[in-house]
């Protein structure tokens, strides 16, 4: 059983195997119970990069293009955000990917558009840092 | 947030102004080696402005 906690606006927020019964919830919080496994419920929607996930991913300013890949099962697409924009992601049994630039430095931050459906958080986010070639 | 575009299928990096200022740190140190000319200088310290500006932030 998982516990999904939401945010004041429907949002999921976390979620966790636990039932979470004394979690000190914010005002406006809910928490819902789904009947899955943590994997099961994790592997709803998984961002990664070159097969690794969940942390921050390093990249230098001019190297070759980093390829994001999207893991939704039983979906066709998924709508993810890469920073401002929104994108549409076409789906291949499950999965699909994109291609992020190294032309600049900065940050790039991809979620899931739907955060009602899929958490931004874990699996379901992830950091790219493209530093300045000096 | 660092704003983002796309570009020919990938997502790009918006430029912000200090890196583009940054960009030109070359050009400006040789410039600065011969006798640059008022507007040549003023370019210069708009570029240093803009990246002091940035680091301020």
């Amino acid at each position: 059983m998982i516990s999904v906690v939401r945010d004041k606006d429907g949002n999921i927020k976390t979620f966790q195997q636990s039932l979470l019964e004394d979690y000190n919830r914010s005002l406006g919080e809910s928490i819902e119970y789904v009947d899955a496994s943590m994997s099961e419920y994790a592997g709803r929607f998984y961002l990664a990069c070159n097969g690794r996930s969940g942390e921050t991913i390093l990249a230098y300013q001019s190297g070759p293009d980093l390829r994001i890949d999207v893991s939704c099962p039983g979906e066709e697409e998924v709508e993810v955000m890469v920073n401002n924009l929104r994108e549409k992601v076409k789906l291949e049994q499950g999965k699909g990917h994109f291609l992020l630039s190294t032309a600049n430095w900065g940050i790039f931050v991809i979620e899931p558009a739907d955060r009602r459906k899929y958490c931004a958080a874990g699996n379901g986010k992830l950091c790219v840092e493209v530093m300045p070639y000096v | 947030m660092f704003k983002v575009t796309r570009l020919d299928g990938k997502f790009v990096l918006e430029e912000t102004p200090a890196q583009a200022a940054r960009k030109g740190k070359t050009r400006d140190v040789e410039t600065l080696t011969k006798t640059p000319s008022l507007e040549e200088m003023a370019a210069i310290v708009e570029r240093i402005l803009t990246r002091l500006d940035d680091l301020e932030k």
